[in-house]
Formats: C-alpha cells, sequence, structure tokens
C-alpha cells in the first residue's frame, strides 16, 4: 500500500503545492526547488518517450511472435526503427566527409548532414509525416461535399462562417466582391472574415477558453488536494 | 547519388500514401507501418541527445577511465579540463585544441549534482511498466510529472486563460475614445463571451430567458466553429500544395524541366 | 436516376481526384494575384517595428515537415526582417522537428545570405522534451536547460550568451507554431508572467484559437496560415524590406482555386441534398 499508494501520491501533492508556490515565491529555497522541477520533469519526459517507443516495440514483436493478422507489416515497423535507432545513437556512422573544422561529436552528429540519421529524417520521415497530412485536404473536401448539411440555423450560420472565412483569405475569393466601391467597403469578403474571426469567434473561443481553464483549474485543484487520485487507478 | 536516392525514396512514399485515396493497399500499408518505426525511433534518438545526454548525464558521476574513453561522448558529462593551471570548458576534449598527450595528463572535472538520481531513478522507474508483477512502481514517474503540470497549469489558466480574458472582455479601456464600430464590437464581444458561458452552464436547466441567452451562445460557438472549419480547410490545403510542389520538382529533375 | 440523386451518391475519389486537380493545375500554370494583408499581420509588423535594432529575439521553432509548406515561409520572412535590422537570435525549438527546421532556414538565411558569425549574431539551443514545461525552465536559466547548444558547446563560450542569464533578458519572443506546444504555452509561461512582449506565426488551424489572445493584447498580431504569410511576404516588399515574394505567394493562386472549389462543394453537395429530399417527400 505504501508503495502503491501513499508515496505516489505524497510525490503528487508535494511537487503540486511546490510547484504552484513557487510561481509566487520565486526566492530560494522554494524557487530553486521549482527550477529543479522543471528539468527532472524534463528529464522524466524523456524517459517516457523511450518507454513509448519501448512499448511499440513489444507490441509490434508480440504481433510477429503471435503470427497476428498482418503481421508482415510489424517487420517494416521494427527493422525502420532499428535502423534509425542505430544510425542515431552511433555517432560514428557517417556517409560522407565531415565539413571542414567540424569533430564528430555525440549529439550534435544528429543534425550533420552527413549523418545517416538526418538523410532518414529528411527523406523518409518527412514525405512520410508530411503526406499523412496531406490527406486530411481530401478528406475535408469529400466531408464539405457529403457530411456538411445546413439543416438548421446553426448549422446554416457555421455553414457560412466557414464559407466567408475561406473565400476571404484568398486574393481569388476576394476577388468576387473587390467591385465594391468604398462607401461599403466594409461589406468586402475580407473585411466580412476579419470581422468574423476577430470578434464572434474571438467571443466564442473566449467562452470556450474560459469554461477548459476553469475545469483545468478545478482539475488542478483535485490532484494537489490528493481528492483525484484516478492515475492510482483508483475511483 | 545519396541525395538523388533520397529524392526517388520520398516521392516512392509519398506516392505509397496517396495510393490510400484509391483504396487502401500493401503499398500505404508498407509506408504507414515504415512511419510508425522510423518516427518512434526518431523520437527516442532526440530525446536521448538532446535531453539525457546533456541534462541529465552530464550531471552524474561517472569514473575517470569512461571520460578518457570516448571523449566524443564525455564532452558533455566533463565539467572543466584542466591543463597546466589553466581551466578549460569540457568541450576542449574534442574541439582539436589540445593534443592527445597533453588530454592524457590533464585532469577531467566531473562536477556531480547528487539531485539528478532522482529524475534517473524516477525515468527508469517508468520502465517498470513493461514487467506486469511491478508495473505499480511507474505510478511514481506519473506522480511527479501530474504533480509537476497541475501546480504549473493552475496557475497558467488561471492566469492568461481565465483572469485575462475575463478582463480584456469587460474592460473597456482599449477602446475609449474610439467609435460607435469599436464600441459595437466591444459589446458583441462581451454579449459572445457571456451567452457562450451560459451555454456551458450545466447546473441550471437552459429554459426561459436562461435557454434563450444559451441558444445566442450556440449561435457564436457555431460562428467560432464556422472559422474554425474555414481556416482547417486552408490548413490542409496548404498542406496538399507542399507535397505537390515536392512531387513536381522530383518530376521536373526527371523530365529536365 | 436523375442528377441530383447521382450526385448525392457520387462516389468520394471522384471528389479527390477534383481537389488533387484544383491545386496542382494552378502549381503548373500559375497566375498572380495581389494580396491584402489584413490588421493582425499589420500588427505583427508593427511590433517587430518597435524593437530598436540590436535587440534580443528569441524564435521558437515548433513546427515540423507537415507543416512546412505553412510555416516555413514566415520564418523566413521573420528572419529576413531580424537580421537586416541587425537584431540578435537565440533559437530554441519545443518540437523535435524543430530542430531540424531551424538548421536548414538558418543555413540559408544567417550563413549564405547575410554570411552571419554563429554563436555572435545568433545561436541554435536545439530541442528539449518537456513541453511547456521547457520555458518554464528557461524562465530561470538558460544554461542550465540548455548545457550545450547544437554544436554540442556551453552556452557561456557564445558571446551572444553574455550576460543572458534566462527570458527575461530577451526583448521579444517569436513563436512559429503549428500546434502544442506552441504560441499559447509562450504566452501562458512566458508572455504573461514574465511581461516580454511576443508575436507569434502559425497554422492556419490554430488561428481560431490564439486570436483571442491577440485581441486582450498578449499576443502582438498573428501570422495566420499560408495566406497570414502570404500577406507578411507583400507587406515586406511594400515596405522594402525584401525585393521579392516568396513561397507563400507562389502558392496562393493554388490555395484560392481549391478553396472555390470546395465552396462549390459545399453549395452542390447542398442542393443536391435538398432536392433529393423534396423529391422524396413528394412521392
Amino acid at each position: 500500500m505504501l508503495l502503491k499508494r501513499w508515496i505516489p501520491l505524497f510525490i503528487l501533492i508535494f511537487v503540486g503545492v511546490m510547484t504552484l508556490i513557487s510561481w509566487f515565491v520565486p526566492h530560494d529555497p522554494i524557487g530553486g526547488l521549482g527550477d529543479n522541477f522543471s528539468q527532472f520533469f524534463d528529464i522524466i519526459a524523456s524517459f517516457a518517450i523511450i518507454l513509448g517507443a519501448a512499448n511499440l516495440i513489444k507490441l509490434q514483436g508480440s504481433k510477429i511472435f503471435r503470427r497476428k493478422r498482418n503481421w508482415q507489416y510489424s517487420i517494416v515497423t521494427i527493422v525502420g526503427f532499428i535502423i534509425t535507432a542505430v544510425v542515431g545513437i552511433n555517432w560514428h556512422i557517417t556517409m560522407g566527409v565531415l565539413p571542414e573544422g567540424f569533430n564528430y561529436i555525440a549529439g550534435p552528429h544528429v543534425n550533420q548532414a552527413t549523418s545517416p540519421f538526418y538523410w532518414i529524417w529528411w527523406y523518409i520521415f518527412t514525405p512520410l509525416s508530411a503526406t499523412m497530412y496531406a490527406l486530411l485536404a481530401f478528406y475535408v473536401a469529400s466531408a464539405s461535399y457529403r457530411a456538411f448539411r445546413a439543416r438548421n440555423l446553426e448549422a446554416t450560420i457555421l455553414l457560412l462562417a466557414g464559407i466567408v472565412v475561406m473565400l476571404g483569405r484568398v486574393p481569388l475569393g476576394q476577388m468576387l466582391t473587390n467591385w465594391m466601391p468604398d462607401a461599403i467597403g466594409f461589406l468586402r469578403i475580407e473585411r466580412v472574415a476579419d470581422w468574423i474571426y476577430t470578434y464572434p469567434n474571438a467571443a466564442g473561443q473566449r467562452a470556450i477558453m474560459i469554461g477548459i481553464a476553469l475545469g483545468v483549474v478545478s482539475t488542478s485543484l483535485r490532484l494537489i488536494l490528493g481528492i483525484e487520485k484516478s492515475f492510482l487507478g483508483e475511483e | 547519388m545519396i541525395v538523388t536516392i533520397g529524392i526517388w525514396c520520398a516521392a516512392f512514399l509519398t506516392l505509397a500514401i496517396f495510393s490510400f485515396l484509391y483504396k487502401d493497399n500493401p503499398f500505404y500499408r508498407f509506408a504507414e507501418h515504415l512511419f510508425t518505426g522510423v518516427s518512434a525511433a526518431y523520437w527516442m534518438v532526440v530525446a536521448f541527445w538532446n535531453q539525457i545526454h546533456p541534462n541529465l548525464f552530464g550531471n552524474l558521476w561517472w569514473p575517470d577511465w569512461f571520460l578518457r574513453k570516448w571523449p566524443e561522448f564525455t564532452y558533455v558529462l566533463v565539467d572543466e579540463v584542466h591543463v597546466g593551471g589553466e581551466i578549460l570548458p569540457g568541450n576542449a576534449l574534442v574541439d582539436g585544441s589540445l593534443s592527445p598527450e597533453v588530454l592524457a595528463s590533464a585532469e577531467l572535472v566531473n562536477i556531480i549534482s547528487p539531485i539528478y538520481y532522482i529524475p534517473l531513478v524516477l525515468g527508469i522507474l517508468f520502465f517498470t511498466r513493461l514487467i506486469p508483477k511491478i508495473s505499480y512502481l511507474s505510478r511514481w514517474p506519473l506522480a511527479f510529472v501530474m504533480g509537476m503540470a497541475a501546480g504549473l497549469r493552475l496557475y497558467s489558466f488561471l492566469q492568461s486563460n481565465a483572469m485575462m480574458q475575463i478582463s480584456s472582455t469587460v474592460n473597456p479601456a482599449p477602446i475609449m475614445g474610439q467609435g460607435f464600430l469599436a464600441w459595437l464590437n466591444f459589446l458583441i464581444v462581451a454579449i459572445g463571451v457571456f451567452t457562450g458561458l451560459i451555454y456551458f452552464y450545466f447546473s441550471k436547466e437552459h429554459k426561459g430567458v436562461f435557454g434563450q441567452l444559451s441558444r445566442v451562445g450556440v449561435l457564436f460557438l457555431m460562428l467560432s466553429f464556422g472559422a474554425a472549419f474555414g481556416y482547417t480547410v486552408m490548413a490542409r490545403i496548404s498542406l496538399l500544395l507542399g507535397r505537390f510542389q515536392f512531387l513536381g520538382g522530383w518530376l521536373g529533375g526527371i523530365f529536365g524541366n | 436516376m436523375n442528377i441530383f440523386a447521382r450526385l448525392n451518391e457520387l462516389d468520394r475519389r471522384w471528389i479527390f481526384l477534383m481537389i488533387g486537380l484544383s491545386v496542382a493545375l494552378p502549381l503548373m500554370f500559375p497566375f498572380s494575384q495581389p494580396v491584402k494583408v489584413s490588421p493582425h499581420v499589420q500588427s505583427v509588423y508593427d511590433a517587430l517595428e518597435e524593437l530598436p535594432d540590436g535587440s534580443l529575439v528569441l524564435v521558437s521553432f515548433e513546427y515540423g515537415p507537415s507543416t512546412m509548406p505553412e510555416v516555413r515561409p514566415m520564418a523566413k520572412s521573420l528572419l529576413n526582417y531580424l537580421f537586416a535590422h541587425n537584431h540578435k537570435i537565440i533559437v530554441t525549438c519545443l518540437w523535435p522537428d524543430g530542430l531540424f527546421m531551424s538548421r536548414e532556414i538558418l543555413g540559408e538565411i544567417a550563413v549564405d545570405k547575410y554570411n552571419l558569425e554563429y554563436g555572435a549574431d545568433y545561436i541554435n539551443l536545439g530541442y528539449k522534451p518537456g513541453n511547456e514545461v521547457v520555458i518554464n525552465a528557461i524562465a530561470s536559466s538558460f544554461s542550465v536547460t540548455f548545457p550545450v547548444d547544437t554544436r554540442g558547446r556551453t552556452l557561456a563560450s557564445y558571446p551572444i550568451m553574455e550576460g543572458i542569464e534566462n527570458l527575461t533578458n530577451i526583448d521579444m519572443i517569436f513563436s512559429l507554431s503549428a500546434g502544442f506546444p506552441g504560441t499559447v504555452e509562450w504566452v501562458q509561461y512566458a508572455a504573461d508572467p514574465l511581461g516580454i512582449p511576443m508575436s507569434t506565426g502559425c497554422t492556419a488551424v490554430q488561428v481560431t484559437e490564439v486570436v483571442p489572445y491577440v485581441e486582450s493584447g498578449q499576443c502582438r498580431g498573428i501570422l495566420g496560415g499560408l495566406s497570414g504569410a502570404a500577406e507578411f511576404e507583400q507587406l515586406m516588399v511594400d515596405m522594402g524590406e525584401a525585393e521579392e515574394l516568396g513561397a507563400a505567394n507562389s502558392g496562393m493562386a493554388a490555395q484560392g482555386v481549391a478553396h472555390m472549389v470546395i465552396v462549390l462543394f459545399i453549395v452542390v453537395g447542398n442542393l443536391a441534398f435538398y432536392v433529393e429530399r423534396r423529391r422524396q417527400r413528394k412521392y
């Protein structure tokens, strides 16, 4: 019980309270403690990233081991992982001559043009990552055609605001209302788009932001006061 | 040569992902799985060299023989290099300014910050998650992360996202002396925020005047979502544009245009 | 089957093809159109103009390959402006990709174009995991958070870091952001608590979320998405800061056509839906 419940609860409350106080008391010892906690957090976050990678390999490995459906593709994942990890961790692997005056040192080697890690980042990671997101353009277009229906007042307002913003932000759309004389220039589509996202949008977003902020504050308080214990697997 | 292979590789992977638009196929799956593996390793490598190596290892104790064994790794762990009364930074191990003979006789000072064994232990405890029997120990680092996030966010959200937003909604000082339109817009924002908040208040049934106000709030939220939709479309098209520009460059390279 | 019923059941691959063509064709046959500068972009420029020459600006790279088409043109115009005005730049990255993004663009602008000295005119501190906590950490110390820069040397060995202890020594923060952590976190953990002026260039997706901070004065202006980047390029040319327009402007034609096509999709989709619904009710 001590290891499972009380120690993590003590860590959470102690770290939470000290961090909170360090906002108001930036002087030592509390300020210094808060600074150290920031450093610790960043280091622990790095371990979490490595844990994530280890977990992925464990899952993909078990998929191969148990010959689950499409297990062959898991080999691709693991091979991709191993090659990237090896060339990333081993600072001696190079694909060409180092620039003059540059020594091979661990750490900065990952962003050298001669590093195979950099090559993988630029020619494998970049196109894959960018194209995955670019696919969304097609799906957003498809959704525009098939799903966005002006069924009621709310949906109509949403669609109209979307259309005005879309047209108002590009010169081709702005051409539609360029003919308007200056006297009614405020009705030009780019002006209306600017107005929508500066005022009504800001109002809507602010309401959401304030709502979320109050939610975050209350959740944080519940955590720091030890009321919220769901991370311990408790209700 | 390496660049050419790289460009072809990138073009193949781009087309492999795009092929999903026609239908699911082995090329897409290959690319998707490769992405998963490469990105996991990429994050891990970058986290290691940018945080664990300089910020954690640099504060721990290391034996002298280790510090001398791989200078291109330990230059971050060595805080001072003492050579003939002169104190140089750890980088002197690798910047070529000292000969191997001088380095062999130099004193390597590794300043230790014992408190950094705390994140080391907590970080390692994260991995107990992979061992079911003792996985509960991973709650310790998790508790640290959650405590820190709660302490930081409590104040920052209250300050930046609640107080400052409320203050800027109700404080007319910035528009003092401005025309009718500025006041009208100020009023519109104030009404929007107020009615929007009413919509999010679920402790009272949305009926009567309260219900009407909540409905006005919904309209503001819809305008906001509409603007967000417009901007999302814009963002997605821009990303597609980037990929097409790349493919255009690749095809241009092949056909010499 | 009448035309509206057919439209209602159109295979989505036709839609994919149309949207693909609407982006590809204007890229193949480009046409240029004048870009109008919006007030938020003007605010960014005004904020930059208020900086005395030789100020210390922290530019944070929080975008990656997927959002490069939107944010890179902003980064390019911004660095051009800052270096032309002799500002000193400290680069940090809250995203791992930012490390490579910043390296690439600094190579093009600081090294190739301006031939500046690394460590004296600019420095790249690189990436740290930890999201907003990294901002909180550099609010108290740069050298503890970044024991070494991207070249593996201690910060004390560079003249640009002389007397620079933490964020309070910075004259302005500029976040080039594509999501979390990014602009919002810089406002929450640096600009607001420390009172440092900041501005941002971010992806279009973030614009609506960031606008409230702009309107409340927590952030000075915003360059939003490709159109924001194009407007900033136009403004740079108009103000004599740059000689020619850049990548964002050359993409605006395709962007415009694609927006028109999507608006058309919405209109046609709704029309087909209503006509078909009325027809079905009739029978």
